[in-house]
């Protein structure tokens, strides 16, 4: 395995590991008390989808590092697990924005009680190291025509 | 002098025929990243140089043996010799393939401009083309453009009408040896005699050497069709079907190894990206997680924007009963009209905010994935490959997704699609799982809706199923499916798209569901006299005489009401709901539902509206397209019977759990 690709791997499982756990997280709050005070941080209240979404990116960002390790495919597991982990992540925000828009301009009834932790999920802070992952991975990608013969 | 010119535009699928058609007319025809968007034909015009251009939009097609609907739509067109210029649009970045049909166009005679679409990224691969010794290797003028661009536009006009005045006769671009030559030349020399074969007689004399068309369909006259038989006789048609494909590429090869170099890449993206997406395991998972955002969104990130419409049509309805007179008047502008109109109009941002996200996900590409990924799904269950494309389309409206069957050759495979397309969810009934969901499950309201839409594509690929096996017993064709490249969609068309969708949302709101309303506040005030919205009222009569049949399901006579007039479209349900929930006093809409309905029965509700008998306007595409009224009253009834059955069954199982 080249160094690059160790590198690599190294990235992908560490993502992927972050994205099980939370994931794990938010499953745990759908059948433990979303308001016990570490759940509040680490999950938004128990949404037993958004935690089988955030299990699958997991499996994909995994699969990628398995696949550095082989030496087969590993860059293309990592940008769709990449993008999906900032499609999640971008969910999860304009979720949060929405209800802090009605909370806090239209003063809903429905939120009264909406603090920013209720929609809060490390999915959001995980889209920075996405998107620097993804950028960087897609650079390999970038098309080199080369000169065709006359 | 000013001059009419007929042009029609043909290519393969999703060469971007329909935005060419769309720069050059100025429409806003809708334009999908995908196979099988256009399957009738469209027109429009263009002035240029004092030249009237009449353009026709034809369906995606491959070839011009007329397999399909669609494609016997192109065929017609172009034999019937209406078009003075056929303007194919080839694919710039796949050649070969594009060429194929410009070989059978020239047979046919016509006088063929080819538009090289897509060169920008062409020239992004590096390939390179000698556009002169191009167009001159079959006598085709060729131009470059980029149609979402609007680069190329002028030229290609300019050609357009410089080979409308060419008075030259087109030749055919291949030559299929000398006895095939020589048959061709004899069966079209008797098509001539005989004044058979149209507009093109040797196109004709191929089609029958091959067996695509009988001699019965050539000619009426029995003399020269005993003349066809003799001289066909002996003909191997699949062998001469088969030589023609050879030499058809021959020729395009050969003209491409004279004039075109192919560009290469180091890695394709689009490639990586499919090899995870169309996974054999991990595709279908990435297709739901896509589909839960959607959702997801279209629920959360709408929501302000709901309640401040929501607030703006609760201090109209205030302002009108406060201060119009006479009562009447007020009553029926603040409890029919505004109450009715404004609970519908209220979700307009939920349907925009789903139709930008469906209108990305096309234009990127990736709803063709999605396709793919359900085909294979679905041909494992031994169904047709082509019917979710018309099913996604279902997510915006079912006429569309009706018409789109179009695609398919196989009859009963079409009428299958026809009738299971229309229990896919689409933007009509989302007002009514918002509404109830946002009531009855706020915490999970987007995992609702997505479950909803999921259990929509279950109950169409169920009913498909059930009906392929029992009575539209038939064998599966294969589909072979061309994945586009990934595209970044473009903001304005992304836009554009979203709103043509969601004004007609709008339209409907202002004609359909106005009267709807007025409809049921005039029922709930007649006979004069009577308490509002009583159930002494009319329409108290009417719901009670089907809430008997309802009470298993949960719901109470008011539901009944509004189930009966959603008949007409799927919005009026919460127009009238909003009609005859407003009647509650001193209770906005939604606590006047919570007050009224349980859990279960709003979950029964939901389901029964997702399945029960498709709305006026899709029933007319499924009579316009089966051509058949027995289809017709099918769909209805078996849809109510499914529809009863799922509502039930999910009434009594959430009585059980809430």
């Amino acid at each position: 395995m080249t160094e690059s690709n160790n590198k690599s791997a190294l990235i992908s499982a560490a993502m992927g590991l972050a994205f099980i756990a939370m994931g794990l997280l938010e499953m745990a709050a759908v059948v433990i008390d979303p308001s016990v005070e570490i759940m509040l941080y680490l999950s938004s209240g128990g949404n037993i989808l958004l935690a089988l979404v955030l299990l699958f990116t997991g499996v994909v960002l995994l699969n990628a590092a398995m696949r550095f390790r082989n030496g087969t495919d590993g860059e293309a597991f990592l940008v769709v697990g990449c993008m999906l982990a900032l499609f999640v992540g971008l969910v999860v925000s304009l979720t949060l924005a929405a209800s802090a828009t009605e909370a806090y301009l239209f003063g809903s009834e429905d939120f009264v009680d909406w603090s920013l932790a209720d929609d809060f999920t490390p999915a959001i802070p995980m889209m920075i190291p996405s998107l620097a992952v993804l950028l960087s991975a897609l650079r390999s990608f970038r098309s080199t025509a080369q000169e065709p013969a006359a | 002098m000013v001059q009419e010119i007929n042009i029609a535009l043909i290519g393969n699928p999703n060469v971007g025929k329909t935005s060419l058609f769309n720069a050059l007319t100025g429409s806003r025809q809708h334009v999908g990243n995908w196979p099988g968007v256009t399957v009738e034909k469209k027109t429009g015009e263009r002035r240029h140089q004092g030249s009237t251009i009449k353009i026709t939009d034809l369906p995606g097609t491959y070839s011009l043996e007329a397999r399909s609907p669609d494609e016997k739509v192109a065929n017609a067109h172009i034999m019937s010799g209406h078009p003075d210029v056929v303007v194919q649009v080839v694919d710039s970045t796949n050649m070969e393939r594009n060429l194929y049909l410009t070989t059978q166009l020239l047979d046919m005679g016509q006088k063929v401009v080819l538009a090289l679409n897509m060169s920008d990224m062409a020239d992004a691969r590096g390939d390179r083309l000698d556009l002169k010794a191009f167009s001159k290797g079959w006598g085709v003028p060729a131009v470059r453009i980029s149609a979402t661009r609007g680069e190329g536009l002028e030229d290609l006009l300019d050609t357009i009408i410089s080979t409308f005045k060419d008075r030259s006769v087109p030749s055919p671009a291949v030559n299929f040896g000398a006895e095939i030559e020589g048959n061709i030349s004899e069966v079209e020399a008797m098509l001539r005699s005989g004044g058979a074969g149209g507009t093109s007689p040797r196109w004709t004399a191929i089609r029958l050497l091959e067996g695509i068309e009988k001699v019965e369909e050539a000619t009426a006259d029995a003399g020269l069709r005993a003349k066809l038989t003799a001289a066909l006789e002996g003909v191997d048609r699949d062998e001469v079907e088969m030589d023609l494909v050879d030499r058809r590429y021959v020729a395009i090869t050969s003209l491409l190894d004279r004039t075109y170099v192919r560009g290469s890449e180091k890695r394709s993206l689009s490639d990586a990206i499919d090899r995870v997406v169309t996974h054999k395991y991990l595709g279908l998972p990435i297709f739901l997680t896509m589909m839960w955002g959607l959702f997801e969104l279209t629920f959360t990130a709408a929501q302000p924007f709901v309640s401040a419409i929501g607030l703006g049509f609760e201090w109209l309805a205030a302002f009108v009963v406060e201060n119009v007179q006479p009562d009447w008047l007020a009553s029926m502008l603040g409890d029919g009209a505004i109450a009715g109109v404004g609970s519908v109009l209220v979700f307009l941002p939920n349907i925009l905010v789903m139709f930008l996200l469906i209108a990305l996900l096309e234009a990127s590409g990736y709803l063709s994935r999605a396709a793919f990924i359900m085909d294979r799904i679905m041909t494992k269950m031994g169904l047709h490959g082509k019917s979710f494309i018309p099913m996604l389309l279902g997510l915006g409206c079912n006429v569309p997704a009706i018409m789109a069957t179009r695609t398919i050759e196989d009859e009963k495979s079409r009428l299958i699609t026809i009738l299971s397309a229309p229990y896919i969810s689409c933007s009509a009934r989302l007002p009514v799982y918002v509404l109830l969901a946002g009531i009855f499950f706020p915490d999970n309201a987007g995992t609702a809706l997505f479950l909803l839409y999921l259990l929509g594509i279950v109950v169409a690929v169920g009913s498909a199923l059930l009906f392929r096996h029992t009575i539209l017993k038939s064998e599966t064709s294969p589909f072979i499916m061309e994945l586009p490249p990934y595209r970044l969609p473009r903001l304005k068309n992304t836009i554009l798209q979203m709103w043509d969708r969601g004004s007609m949302y709008l339209r409907k709101a202002g004609t359909f569901i106005l009267a709807g309303a007025i409809i049921v506040w005039l029922l709930a005030s007649l006979p004069w006299g009577v308490e509002y919205g009583s159930e002494e009222s009319l329409v108290g009569a009417i719901g009670h005489l089907i809430e008997p049949f309802l009470a298993p399901l949960g719901f109470d006579w008011r539901i009944g009401v509004a189930l009966v007039f959603g008949f007409i479209a799927k919005e009026i349900v919460v127009g009238s709901l909003g009609v005859l929930y407003g009647a509650v006093e001193g209770a906005g809409l939604e606590e006047a539902i919570a007050l009224s309905m349980s859990a279960p029965s709003a979950a029964a509700l939901m389901v029964f509206v997702l399945i029960y008998t498709p709305c006026v306007a899709a029933l007319a595409a499924i009579r316009k397209e089966t051509g058949s009224w027995k289809w017709t009253l099918f769909s209805v009834v078996y849809s109510l019977i499914l529809a009863y059955i799922a509502a039930f069954i999910v009434y009594q199982v959430g009585l059980l759990i809430w």
